[in-house]
């Protein structure tokens, strides 16, 4: 069993929390504590400690009177949203620390339609905020994480979404943040740092500094506001699960080989005809799509005869945003780039079907909400238990093969077999200029062997990856990992300093979620 | 179900904390405000009364790194079961932590017996046959003088002890309806006990089967071939938790909405107008632990002048009335709360009646209804029935 | 305090830079000390100009900088706006004019690899031979790509949202000397299509720097296919309230590309032309429609269609004549290729939302109706920005300003313009000049952490200092 590090170290600082929460909302109890010593990450498995309060803080000012107890008394915070993490980000990597749960700051606090922005605070979700602007023929694309998740906490830790062809990285969403740095100082970004700069416009005076607080992993502090973009929605006031959005199209397209299916993605991109274009990955069509485990076991088995089908699979979801006609002229470019890269349309209605003759209770029809409204995603986990983004290069989309090729090589030579379980996609982001390469492995998380082994498989593939021209380390996750993975690399040494003394000016007393980045 | 703790660990390990359990179905939601399912979470705030939080206490109880307290006492028991996370979770993963929670609270009275509250209603059950220390022989003093009873029916009435003693209004309009359709039925006074649903779902597992093997050595004897109740708990006792430790029952369970649901079908013409607009209440135990949804809703959409408006959470994605599971004896303030909660979600359909099929759900939405004013009719489904087959 | 050691300087500089590259002769430097807004800002003439030749002068100079604690001024345009290459204290202009080598262009993943001084209409030239193209700023297409975009300059492209991210990676000599790449070109065999950290979100910080980062010695920027059709659609408007809900409309349609938005006065500067002819609308309203590669005729009919349906729904009666249809070609033309603006202006650039203009307007115009100095002609251009999330405006303030009398009774004018715009909720995203009093008075702690987020990348103070600081005003 994993070791459970608890604290002894710290002075007790119980009363003075309690004064600025109040009673209902500390606790010390372990019952409290325990449920924050571990997540779903490989990493938060390793060594687990809970931690030593849990506050629930109402709004910035009591934000910032905890943080000046920790800093007179170099208590170390970690902040929890929703808690929707596979990296480890919001459990203490250090013993005595104080939990501080965001739950109590959740509304909505703007939806200006009109300029299509709203203003949430850190536990609005995505589903939450998408019922309210669905309504004003708004949206918020939704991460391929569950639409459960935080929307500043998953912006900045770089979330993705099938729709990123069109609206980018998460993170091209932010437009304004209000920022209580571990010194307890506010900072706003954006145009909200102008006295009476509202919070329309993302840039500030001068440098864009709101770019060094994305990705910092809860290092630098914490976002207590965000304004995000949204965009126009055509789809329906309401989704439902067992029908389409309207003015809605979906379409298919089956490759026989993975370089057409690339060179489909990048035409299809720059086409600028979709709200969403991916390369859905087999594990996701049959593990995720069924609602039963079964059924998704049944269909992995028989995966074999699916993937002349499945394995090199598109889906185009085209919006009638400027008319109806806009979806008739975006399957016309879908079928002649299908044509011209050899590809087969399939009515999403008929694709089904294959594996429907496999698994006869595979029922697809019930997710149509997903695109928009992501929900599916733990029904991947679910069959084994534990999920590890193994490798994440960001490269042009043509140099896909090759990370693949690199991965299943890798696979070949491990002594556990999660090449049993894995699942790679390709998403295309920004209108095709480059494309996010997700390679996703699958273990059981009750096994120590399957974990170490996982772990090993990920620190080599990032290596080997280095020795690569076309691919680029992961982003934001596990970042103290990452660092000892790409440390021989001479030109990292310079964004490690860099990243170190900017750590330095906000965080001096080293109080903020530490451990994520650098191991202390 | 029952499930092993031991055997369910590696399971509950893998918990994927992806906060489903948290909210109705993100694809159902229809506003921010009534998005929530989960009343204990909702209302106490720490992770740990979630679903994944209490998966976790669980995980680690079995591992030893935590003892009992106070404080996990209350994250144990200020849970009305109501069964929204399982629902939720069953949508995407298999973790099922109602059936966790469960085996959690028979864990917990096992090593501490029941807390105190609990303990209470146990003793009244042990000695009176009910929770409510009410005397045994008074059980059917509500029923009316002319209502026609069969002793030799094949059908008969389940009436519950909420009904008897605190609903008797739901126990005479069941009565009168059944009369009224030309139901033949029995009722078992005095051999009528207590279902064991307070005893089952908090943690109370022995004194709940000799009260089972009561009641069905009863319904044996009499030769019963379906059994009808007015109340939700008792009906998805019955249904869901004897066979659990008996097997399959060889008679037929049949809450009131299903029994009359297909008799309404026949006798439509003959229903007398009823010109209002009514929100319906998924009972927890009739609803997400038994699957009974529609039955209610058809009766409902068949009688003449009733305008049906849903609320947002309904079927699966429920809210919960707050009540059941202990909760309304242990911490009414938090059961009241919760209704509460319900009691704004109905008024915001702008319906004048708030009707259900459970009596249970009933008692503590009328007296929430009274800490919060609300100007919604609370008038339990059987009461109508009874209304518009007079 | 800044050291000055000229001739040390310039002995160390030329163990590695040509003799010939460094220019101190006062009259030849002379042209340095203004740029297009002067008088707003103040001249400055710098001490020495240096145009290195490649990367490794580049940082050699740099290096030297630190060594004597001389400020550096990059500069890469022909001509310099705003004030950004104007040395508020005793400096060296870094000219990267010659740094202009077009080193990779990408037509797979969009995207070319150039060095600072290439300018768009150089780039384009090449680029024409791939049928791609750089999206332009509304400035001038002999402009510098990278500082123009990192100058965060507008573009007609910004109408899109998909095309308001338009650099990925740069190569950066700090502030220290040390060099520094954003995004995937921090592992130096990856491919330059990356533009975010593996870990912080670097790239956004050079934003808007102004120079006081570091000098950027190379970037990667994103292109487009050139359009095979482009198709310019005029609307008519006789008052500044009514086109506001029509851009709203059109824009949350998704209709059209570049758009913009003129009163008469800047319509009619467009195409040189003096008099006000009465049949000329007081507003136009300009689009360009796009056909792509694929069915390029059915997609500017669909969205010709949508447009036109507004049309109808806005009782708009669309109107056609000699003079609009030149400045539709001409608008056209200037979206692909921008010309340097012919007549004398002063900008006041602000960013609001739309729906603000029309109170913003009223009270410039009411302010300028009580100014008692030299004739005013005010000139209005609006691009939506993001399908009209946001809106640049810019107030083009048509003046002489021959007198020293002049120029600072129109410099307070100009201040009290600023904090009106601001006032009414409009952020102004280049604050020069008096400007800069404006904004920098009212943004708290932002600029002094900006402050110390410069001292990690420039502990010696030595880029462009008073450029993003607050000390300046």
């Amino acid at each position: 069993m994993v070791e459970l590090i608890r604290s002894n170290s710290h002075p007790k600082v119980y009363s003075k929390l309690k004064q600025i929460v109040g009673k209902e909302y500390i606790s010390d109890d372990p019952s409290i504590l325990i449920v924050h010593s571990r997540d779903q990450s490989p990493f938060a498995n390793l060594k687990r400690m809970p931690p030593e309060y849990v506050v629930l803080p109402e709004n910035s000012e009591q934000i910032q009177e905890i943080l000046k107890i920790s800093n007179k008394y170099k208590i170390p915070i970690v902040v929890q949203n929703t808690g929707v993490n596979v990296g480890g980000c919001c459990v203490p990597s250090e013993s005595g620390s104080i939990l501080m749960h965001l739950r109590r700051l959740n509304q909505i606090l703007e939806i200006d339609d009109l300029n299509m922005f709203a203003t949430v605070q850190p536990y609005v979700s995505y589903a939450e905020l998408q019922v309210e602007t669905m309504k004003k023929g708004l949206w918020l694309p939704s991460p391929a994480a569950p639409s459960t998740v935080g929307i500043i906490s998953n912006m900045l830790y770089c979330g993705m979404s099938w729709c990123m062809a069109k609206y980018g990285y998460e993170r091209r969403s932010i437009i304004c943040m209000t920022w209580v740095t571990p010194k307890g100082e506010i900072i706003k970004t954006g145009s909200s740092a102008i006295e009476n700069g509202g919070q329309f416009w993302w840039n500030g005076p001068g440098p864009d500094l709101k770019g060094l607080l994305i990705g910092a992993v809860g290092e630098l502090g914490i976002c207590t506001e965000m304004t995000v973009k949204l965009y126009p929605w055509v789809g329906g006031p309401r989704l439902k699960s067992d029908e389409l959005a309207k003015n809605t199209k979906m379409l298919a397209i089956s490759f026989n080989s993975g370089e057409r299916m690339l060179k489909a993605l990048q035409e299809l991109s720059r086409a600028d005809i979709a709200i969403s274009i991916t390369n859905m990955p087999i594990a996701w069509s049959l593990l995720g799509m069924p609602k039963s485990l079964e059924t998704s076991r049944e269909l992995w088995d028989k995966r074999k005869q699916l993937e002349p089908i499945l394995k090199h699979f598109v889906l185009v979801c085209i919006q009638g945003i400027t008319s109806s006609k806009q979806i008739e002229y975006g399957e016309k470019v879908v079928r002649k780039i299908a044509k011209e890269t050899r590809g087969m349309v399939i009515d999403p209605e008929t694709m089904s079907s294959p594996a429907a003759q496999l698994a006869p209770d595979f029922q697809p029809e019930g997710n149509r909400a997903e695109f928009f409204r992501a929900k599916i995603s733990p029904r991947i986990m679910r069959f084994k238990g534990g999920f590890m983004p193994a490798f994440f290069p960001q490269e042009p989309i043509e140099k896909a093969l090759k990370s693949e090729e690199l991965m299943e090589n890798t696979l070949k030579d491990f002594p556990i077999q999660p090449q049993d379980l894995y699942s790679s996609c390709v998403v295309p982001v920004d209108m095709g200029h480059f494309g996010l390469h997700e390679l996703d492995v699958f273990y059981d998380q009750n096994s120590p062997e399957e974990l170490k082994a996982c772990l090993d498989f990920a620190g080599k593939i990032q290596k080997i990856s280095q020795s690569q021209e076309n691919t680029w380390p992961p982003h934001n996750e596990w970042k103290s990992y990452h660092w000892d993975v790409v440390k021989d690399i001479p030109e990292f040494k310079i964004h490690k300093s860099i990243t170190q003394k900017i750590k330095n000016l906000f965080d001096p007393n080293r109080i903020m979620n530490p451990g994520k980045w650098f191991k202390e | 179900m029952t499930i092993d703790l031991d055997e369910f660990y590696k399971t509950i390990r893998n918990c994927s904390k992806c906060a489903m359990c948290r909210t109705m179905s993100p694809w159902d939601m229809q506003s921010k405000e009534f998005k929530d399912i989960c009343p204990s979470g909702t209302r106490f705030l720490f992770e740990a009364y979630f679903a994944p939080g209490k998966m976790e206490i669980t995980r680690a109880l079995l591992d030893n790194e935590i003892q009992y307290s106070d404080r996990l006492e209350h994250i144990i028991f200020a849970c009305p079961l109501c069964g929204g996370c399982q629902a939720q979770c069953e949508e995407v993963n298999i973790i099922q932590p109602l059936d966790v929670m469960q085996e959690l609270r028979k864990k917990y009275v096992k090593v501490n017996g029941p807390i105190p509250a609990h303990e209470k209603f146990a003793v009244s059950i042990k000695e009176l046959h009910n929770p409510y220390n009410e005397p045994h022989e008074n059980r059917l003093d509500w029923l009316p003088k002319d209502i026609t009873i069969n002793k030799d029916a094949k059908i008969a009435y389940f009436v519950g002890c909420t009904s008897s003693y605190r609903r008797e209004e739901i126990a005479k309009a069941t009565v009168n309806v059944l009369n009224s359709l030309g139901v033949e039925f029995n009722i078992f006074h005095p051999n009528e006990w207590c279902c064991g649903s307070p005893l089952f779902m908090t943690g109370q597992i022995d004194s709940g089967m000799k009260l089972m093997n009561h009641n069905l050595e009863e319904i044996e004897e009499k030769g019963i071939e379906t059994l009808v109740f007015s109340c939700a708990g008792c009906y998805k006792t019955f249904k869901g938790t004897y066979p659990q430790y008996v097997g399959d029952l060889n008679f037929k369970v049949s809450h009131f909405t299903e029994f009359l649901a297909d008799n309404f079908n026949k006798n439509k013409a003959k229903l007398k107008m009823y010109s209002k607009s009514i929100t319906y209440h998924d009972p927890c135990h009739l609803g997400r632990h038994s699957k009974v949804y529609e039955a209610p809703r058809q009766i409902l959409k068949q009688i003449p002048g009733i305008n049906l408006v849903e609320m947002e959470r309904i079927k699966e994605n429920a809210w919960c009335c707050g009540a059941g599971a202990g909760v309304s004896s242990a911490y009414k303030d938090f059961a009241y709360w919760t209704a509460s909660q319900r009691l704004k979600e109905a008024e915001s359909t702008g319906a004048e009646i708030l009707t259900t099929s459970c009596p249970f759900c009933i008692t503590n939405f009328l007296e929430a209804s009274k800490l919060t004013n609300s100007s919604l009719k609370i008038i339990p489904l059987i009461k109508i029935i009874e209304e518009v087959v007079k | 305090m800044i050291i000055l050691n000229l001739n040390e300087f310039k002995i160390e500089v030329e163990k590695v830079v040509s003799k010939n590259s460094i220019i101190d002769d006062q009259d030849r430097i002379r042209k340095y000390s203004k740029d297009s807004h002067y008088p707003l800002i103040e001249r400055n003439t710098p001490q020495m100009v240096i145009f290195p030749q490649n990367f490794q002068e580049t940082q050699h100079i740099i290096r030297v900088a630190n060594q004597f604690k001389i400020s550096i001024i990059p500069k890469s345009s022909e001509v310099s706006r705003y004030g950004g290459t104007i040395a508020n204290n005793d400096g060296i202009i870094l000219n990267l004019q010659k740094l202009n080598r077009i080193i990779t262009i990408d037509e797979t993943n969009m995207h070319v690899v150039i060095e600072p001084g290439v300018t768009f209409k150089q780039l384009q030239m090449e680029l024409d031979n791939y049928k791609l193209r750089i999206l332009p700023t509304i400035f001038s297409s002999s402009d510098s790509i990278i500082s123009s975009y990192l100058a965060r300059y507008p573009t007609y492209s910004m109408t899109k949202f998909e095309y308001t991210d338009l650099v990925v990676n740069l190569e950066i000599v700090l502030g220290n000397g040390e060099i520094f790449r954003t995004g995937s070109w921090a592992s130096v065999k990856s491919p330059p299509v990356y533009p975010y950290g593996s870990s912080l979100d670097f790239f956004r910080i050079f934003h808007g720097a102004r120079g006081g980062l570091g000098v950027i010695t190379k970037a990667s920027i994103r292109i487009k296919p050139i359009p095979l059709i482009q198709e310019i659609v005029s609307v008519p408007f006789s008052n500044h309230n009514d086109f506001v809900k029509f851009v709203y409309d059109v824009e949350r349609k998704e209709i059209g590309t570049e758009c913009i938005i003129m009163n008469k006065l800047n319509a009619l500067n467009y195409l040189n032309i003096k008099e006000k002819p009465n049949d000329f609308p007081n507003w136009i309203f300009l689009i360009c429609l796009e056909g792509p590669q694929r069915f390029p005729e059915e997609k500017i009919e669909y969205e010709k269609e949508a447009l036109n349906l507004l049309i109808k729904q806005h009782s708009i009666k669309l109107k056609m004549n000699n003079l609009i249809n030149q400045l539709e070609q001409k608008i056209l033309a200037e979206f692909n290729n921008p010309q340097d603006k012919k007549k004398k202006l002063y900008d006041l650039p602000i960013y609001l939302t739309l729906n603000k203009f029309p109170d913003i307007y009223s009270v410039i115009q009411n302010e300028l109706s009580q100014f008692n100095g030299n004739k005013i002609e005010l000139g209005v251009s609006i691009i939506p920005v993001e399908r009209n999330r946001t809106a640049y405006v810019e107030f083009d303030l048509y003046t002489e300003l021959n007198t020293e009398k002049e120029i600072i009774e129109f410099k307070k004018l100009f201040n009290n313009l600023g904090e009106l715009a601001v006032k009414a909720g409009a952020i102004i995203d280049i604050p020069y000049g008096p400007l800069k009093q404006v904004i920098y008075s009212k943004v708290g702690n932002y600029v002094a952490l900006i402050q110390q987020v410069k001292d990690i990348f420039d502990p010696n103070n030595i880029m462009n200092p008073g450029k993003i600081e607050k000390e300046v005003i």
